[in-house]
């Protein structure tokens, strides 16, 4: 008996079958696993590669003339020779400053300028338009350590610009913030009373479950038709500005509601039943028990749902496409109602220019946006991770 | 009759087109433990559920005839269920005490109905209904601490020390004990044998020896019918029906 | 029917079968008992002392059961009834068993003198033996009305036993040479008495296992009053 009993025991022939396919499907998820993380691992090399270029910017050691020739012709306040590798962006901010700073006129100043896109693309070795003239000049001015690179502020402190060495993404990052204002104001609210009223509240009829089939519908409805139903709604019908940070706002809104309907509900119904009974039990009604009970408990739930419906309308490009918000707009608005343009919108348009030094902005640019949604969703699990509530 | 605390007469109970309940008429006396005993779905949980209108949360329930307690019928247009249940409390097969300290969970039903108020007033209020739960000595240096770190037993009580503080008449329990290991489920029944010269206690258990213990009374269901009702140590010795004979001897099924 | 755990009906079951066996052999020893000393058979008298260390084991191993039944099944309603009779009969039966005993023991102390019709002893005994065995009827047919027969029966026992009492009494006084030899015939009925006492005993749990009610201490006339309700 006991010996049968240890043959039985030993690995036979159908029980090695059994462990090669345990091993061949463990294999699989594995190489699937790795290949995405290959993947993930390229696209941030490609990026961070293409983009970290762009933190850096061209500067050149001249005298600039303050005075009213310049004041009139602001070509005049430098060298002549200069002309061509001085970012012409900055020479038409010149009369301006000195309006603003008159203690600086009829004096000449030894200042570090930006340089055009072209000499900034020559010196970081990447394709340029310049003459080989210029490149002899650049190189002699760079032996003199008149050229350096130097941290590029104007890529964070402007708006965009048709020079590209002066555009910069802060009109639309100020723009992603005004619309994601408006998306959560008008979202969050609508959606996560929608979600209470219907998981809690609503009877179980038909027109309940044709709404609950709606919401789930629109969750997975082309974002690009939400802009067509922004356009049609809050342009023509409401008369919202177009193009504007509000109106932006209240399409990406509509967008992202069905996905916090649909979390929170998510979050409503993981709180146990038991809870509710018990708040029932001691006599609060209907809404006690939402408000002081089911609510709290399915918060953490909610923000992430929040969070991360927050985080897709800002990567969310389509449907601005339709309201104008994807233009030319180099000024950072300072309302709601002002003209304005989001982060992705700017990648967008930053994608299609011809000239190179554009490409790396893009690069930089998404940079700036992913990890703005990285950390968004890190602290949609942190908060999960803090608020989670053991039973 | 004038003893009985809750009068239930021909109760008819529907979820959808099924009938749960056909015809129940009991009268369960005050202040004494009755137990519902049957085997499962033959509505004795259901019948607990109606005495506080727990059925209400049932949108496909329906209900026929009357549950009065002391003479007023609960199921009358003019009576509100929430003030019903201010006076029949319930405790639950699981302890589901709620995520928040043990103060708060025996404070949150009186602060919402007003009985007492923030401070010295809502202190002894507490520290009483956790005295006669038994449980004030194992938890009041940790007043504070969260009611879901107790054990299962210590739960089930603060759930019953909860119920205790909004002052009932009535306090159902839906198989209490049935989580619980054995010494827990024992102090539960201890406690009730306490609690029973101040509340009238309805209690359905799967566990015919624990209606045996604690209950005076037992009323034995099957498939929605009312099949025995009487003393408890006559109903176990000498059941006048043959299905409560069969159910309580083993013989079922 | 029978019960969802089979094992609890194999028990009980069990129960039954070492109750029925403690029954016949005490009815056995009763019986030869006493026609040991109608017949002044000392190795009869000898096999009834013998054979009371059976009843007596059975007793334990029956009582032994019994408190495994009610650990392992908890039994309520008749199954408690049946559980908690069959302690009380085997105590019952265990004292049966030993009352005759001491008439075996009797009946080698009587030194060849034998009892004949000049009592009422012969009629005990027989009244006696069917007692016992309708008893056991009872018992193993679960027959509320037999036991009620016992419990008749032992009245008309108790009525033999007083008369021959007082016809021994008076033939004491007129003979005092037959003093000593009517004191042992005393005492033979009394034993024969008691036996029907305790089988009357346990007629009673008989009808309490059956029927659920409590009969002991009642009078014939509210015995029958209780057993017709019953039967309404």
């Amino acid at each position: 008996m006991s010996k049968q009993v240890l043959a039985n025991m030993k690995t036979n022939k159908r029980l090695r079958k059994r462990y090669r396919k345990e091993k061949l499907f463990k294999g699989s998820a594995i190489f699937a696993l790795s290949l995405a993380a290959a993947f993930l691992v390229f696209f941030f090399y490609n990026i961070i590669n293409q983009g970290y270029s762009a933190l850096v910017q061209a500067q050149i050691l001249v005298d600039v003339q303050y005075n009213e020739a310049s004041h009139k012709s602001y070509r005049k306040a430098i060298d002549k020779s200069y002309r061509k590798i001085v970012s012409r962006g900055w020479l038409r901010t010149l009369p301006i400053y000195m309006e603003d700073h008159p203690e600086v006129m009829n004096t000449v100043r030894n200042e570090w300028v930006v340089a055009t896109a072209d000499v900034d693309q020559y010196l970081k070795g990447k394709s340029n338009r310049l003459k080989d003239k210029q490149k002899r000049q650049i190189d002699k001015l760079q032996e003199e350590g008149k050229v350096k690179l130097s941290f590029n502020s104007n890529f964070f402190t402007n708006g965009d610009s048709k020079m590209a060495e002066l555009a910069g993404i802060k009109s639309a990052l100020v723009g992603s913030i005004y619309v994601l204002i408006v998306t959560l104001l008008v979202a969050l609210p609508i959606g996560v009373m929608t979600a209470i009223y219907l998981e809690e509240f609503a009877p179980d009829n038909r027109l309940t479950q044709v709404i609950e089939v709606n919401i789930n519908n629109l969750a997975a409805i082309p974002s690009i038709l939400f802009g067509l139903l922004g356009l049609a709604i809050f342009i023509n019908f409401f008369g919202v500005p177009r193009s504007s940070a509000l109106v932006g706002g209240l399409t990406l809104a509509l967008m992202t509601l069905p996905v916090i309907i649909i979390t929170t509900r998510a979050a409503l119904r993981a709180v146990p039943h038991t809870i509710r009974e018990a708040a029932y039990g001691l006599g609060a009604s209907k809404w006690q028990t939402v408000w002081h009970h089911t609510l709290p408990l399915a918060l953490p739930g909610i923000l992430t749902g929040s969070i991360i419906g927050l985080a897709q309308a800002m990567g969310e490009t389509a449907p601005l496409l339709i309201i104008g918000m994807m233009a030319y707009i180099p000024d950072t608005p300072t309302g709601f109602t002002e003209v304005a343009t989001v982060l992705p919108a700017q990648i967008f348009t930053w994608a299609g220019e011809s000239i190179r030094a554009y490409e790396e902005r893009t690069a930089a640019a998404i940079l700036v946006l992913l990890s703005l949604l990285l950390s968004m969703n890190s602290l949609a699990v942190w908060l999960r991770k803090r608020f989670e509530t053991r039973w | 009759m004038n003893t009985s605390k809750i009068n239930i007469q021909d109760l008819k109970l529907w979820y959808g087109t099924e009938q749960a309940l056909h015809g129940i008429n009991l009268a369960i006396a005050d202040k004494k433990i009755t137990a519902f005993i049957g085997p499962s779905g033959c509505g004795k949980s259901t019948l607990l559920r109606c005495m506080n209108r727990m059925n209400d949360h049932i949108s496909s329930c329906r209900i026929e005839g009357e549950v009065t307690l002391d003479d007023k019928n609960i199921y009358a247009p003019d009576v509100d269920v929430v003030q019903l249940r201010t006076h029949v409390g319930m405790v639950f097969q699981k302890p589901n005490p709620f995520p928040k300290s043990i103060y708060e969970n025996i404070a949150y039903a009186p602060s919402i109905h007003g009985i007492a108020k923030k401070g010295v007033e809502m202190d002894e209020l507490v520290e009483t209904a956790l005295k006669k739960a038994s449980l004030w000595t194992e938890v009041k240096d940790k007043l504070h601490q969260s009611g879901t770190a107790l054990s299962g037993g210590q739960q089930q009580r603060l759930c019953i020390a909860r119920t205790i503080a909004i002052k009932p008449d009535v306090i159902l329990m839906d198989e209490p004990c049935s989580a619980l290991d054995p010494i827990a489920s024992a102090k539960i029944e201890e406690l009730m044998d306490e609690l029973k010269s101040e509340f009238t206690i309805i209690i359905v258990t799967h566990s015919m020896q624990q209606a045996a213990r604690v209950s005076d009374n037992t009323a034995f269901f099957y498939m929605g019918n009312l099949i025995e009702f009487g003393e408890t140590s006559s109903l176990f010795s000498q059941p006048q029906q043959q299905q409560t004979e069969d159910y309580i001897t083993g013989r079922f099924g | 029917m029978p019960h969802t755990l089979s094992r609890f009906d194999d028990e009980l079951n069990e129960l039954h079968q070492l109750i029925n066996t403690m029954f016949k052999i005490t009815r056995k020893n009763i019986k030869q008992s006493l026609t040991s000393i109608f017949t002044a058979d000392s190795a009869m008298a000898e096999q009834v002392i013998a054979r009371d260390e059976v009843v007596n084991a059975l007793e334990l191993k029956i009582d032994e059961l019994a408190r495994t039944l009610i650990i392992q099944f908890q039994p309520a309603a008749s199954d408690l009834r049946v559980v908690f009779s069959a302690t009380k009969i085997v105590t019952d039966l265990e004292r049966m068993s030993d009352l005759a005993t001491q008439l075996a023991r009797n009946a080698l102390n009587m030194d060849g003198f034998i009892p004949r019709k000049s009592t009422s002893i012969p009629v005990m005994r027989e009244l006696l033996l069917e007692q016992v065995k309708n008893t056991r009827k009872a018992y193993i047919k679960n027959n509320v009305q037999l036991a009620k027969k016992v419990i008749e029966q032992d009245m008309l026992l108790d009525d033999s036993y007083e008369n021959c009492q007082r016809v021994l009494l008076t033939r004491m006084a007129e003979d005092p040479s037959i003093i000593s030899q009517s004191i042992a015939l005393t005492n033979i009925a009394k034993v024969i008495e008691r036996i029907g006492d305790h089988a009357s005993n346990i007629a009673e749990m008989i009808i309490y296992s059956s029927s659920s009610h409590e009969v002991r201490h009642l009078s014939i006339e509210e015995l029958n009053d209780v057993l017709e309700d019953e039967e309404d």
